[in-house]
């Protein structure tokens, strides 16, 4: 059976990785390679590695950084978001070792480039994200963060998504993330309209709300960013006793590969 | 140290880090293989891979490895192909058109039906086969693919359920194919690759 997965979801602003509240107010962590480390240490089921700042810059990704990470030969499976802008970014980032990316602006700005990063990665390696508010239970709205503006969750927006390129969405709750026990469950609407399985991400925080979460069948995991990054055993303690089956099996690698 | 080399074939193809990092904890020496002629200088050649098939081939196919993988595998040395890599092992796939594998194992790499994807940790049943292999059943390993390889059952040795069953595992003589990362499965991949090492080296 596949299992639900817990990813450690690490943002990195400037190049360091920061604790954000909400995507408007960002706490300094430390350096990427530190955090990763402990992640891949603490065997979580898999690391996200999300740069905010890489779109809304016109940035690409940064590579140089990112070729630290292969450096670390991490055992844990890791996938990066960030400013990707075609498929020779995507070729790049798989180069230096992350399975899989996430796309993010290019999504809805450039849906065309999506079929060739396909081509190039294979569809199994992209993830899209999907930003969104909560306006009452049946009205939600796509959180466009370079604009800071509010766009419908149209048609248009549902072709691509559901188009078979994209193998998992990243449903984010925008308003929330960063505030603990926060996800806004009535996004969890827009998921039936979804082809893929779907990630969610957000102000989640605690081991009841991912056993409440991990419910949904169309739940394929669940992303946690700043709740998982600074105790030793929060990853291990934040298993859901309920839907345990439904997850990994407990694995705590310590200093032993 | 031991005195055997693990050769890494590096096409563009991801992971060459995590996988080689896997040979260098069992005190293996690791060569990362960068041009075919590197190929012969040896004992055993890992395929690693993640992308789209015929992307993968005809990076191979460009650099002339193509023909050196298969002078390897013919040779007898033991020959390891993971994810994308398991795949291009066999005869043909329909990813994004049709392209030609390396047809080292009879069989045809297909689109997943019913789920579309695999991707996460799975739990895989081991066959009895010489790798010995059995005790790490159940064991949960990392997927990330969309087509499957299909192939006879004599060359299957290991499986895991999404919807339906999935080959998880080939093997012909020495040559061995994985669909999952060993590499980016924590604790039970390197206890897998500590297996199939110990068999092959004798070691």
């Amino acid at each position: 059976m596949l299992k639900k997965r817990i990813i450690a979801t690490v943002l990195v602003k400037n190049d360091r990785v920061v604790q954000s509240f909400g995507f408007t107010r960002y706490l300094p962590v430390g350096s990427l390679r530190c955090v990763l480390e402990n992640l891949d240490r603490w065997s979580v089921d898999e690391i996200s590695v999300l740069a905010i700042d890489r779109s809304i810059n016109q940035l690409g990704p940064n590579l140089a950084l990112l070729g630290t990470v292969a450096e670390l030969s991490l055992s844990t499976p890791i996938s990066y978001g960030g400013g990707i802008r075609n498929a020779e970014d995507a070729c790049s980032i798989v180069k230096l070792g992350f399975e899989r990316i996430m796309l993010d602006t290019l999504t809805y700005t450039c849906p065309s480039k999506i079929a060739s990063i396909a081509r190039a990665i294979g569809s199994q390696a992209i993830m899209a994200s999907l930003p969104a508010v909560a306006l009452s239970d049946d009205e939600h709205r796509r959180f466009d963060y370079i604009t800071r503006s509010q766009k419908a969750i149209d048609n248009i927006t549902l072709e691509i998504l559901n188009s078979g390129l994209i193998s998992e969405v990243v449903l984010i709750d925008a308003i929330n993330e960063g505030r603990p026990k926060g996800f806004d469950e009535r996004l969890l609407n827009v998921a039936p309209k979804l082809s893929s399985p779907v990630i969610l991400f957000g102000g989640i925080s605690s081991s009841e709300q991912l056993s409440s979460l991990f419910g949904r069948e169309y739940v394929s995991a669940c992303a946690i960013g700043n709740f998982l990054n600074y105790r030793e055993h929060a990853f291990q303690e934040m298993l859901p006793k309920e839907t345990l089956k439904r997850l990994r099996a407990p694995s705590y690698r310590g200093n032993q590969k | 140290m031991s005195k055997y080399v693990v050769g890494v074939i590096d096409y563009d193809s991801g992971n060459i880090d995590s996988v080689g990092n896997i040979f260098k904890e069992l005190n293996f020496r690791v060569k990362v293989i960068r041009n075919s002629d590197e190929v012969p200088s040896v004992d055993a050649l890992v395929i690693p891979g993640v992308g789209a098939f015929n992307q993968a081939i005809d990076a191979l196919n460009k650099d002339g490895c193509t023909e050196e993988i298969l002078r390897f595998a013919t040779s007898g040395k033991p020959l390891l192909g993971i994810c994308l890599g398991m795949q291009l092992l066999v005869e043909r796939s329909s990813e994004f058109g049709h392209a030609k594998g390396l047809s080292l194992i009879p069989g045809d790499v297909e689109p997943i039906p019913q789920a579309r994807w695999h991707i996460g940790w799975n739990s895989v049943r081991f066959s009895n086969t010489s790798f010995g292999l059995e005790s790490l059943s159940d064991s949960d390993f990392y997927f990330n693919h969309s087509f499957e390889v299909k192939t006879e059952e004599k060359y299957q040795i290991a499986h895991v359920d999404h919807h339906s069953k999935i080959v998880a595992g080939i093997a012909r003589d020495n040559v061995v194919g994985f669909q999952f990362h060993p590499e980016k499965s924590q604790r039970a991949g390197v206890l897998l690759i500590e297996k199939i090492v110990k068999r092959i080296f004798n070691a």
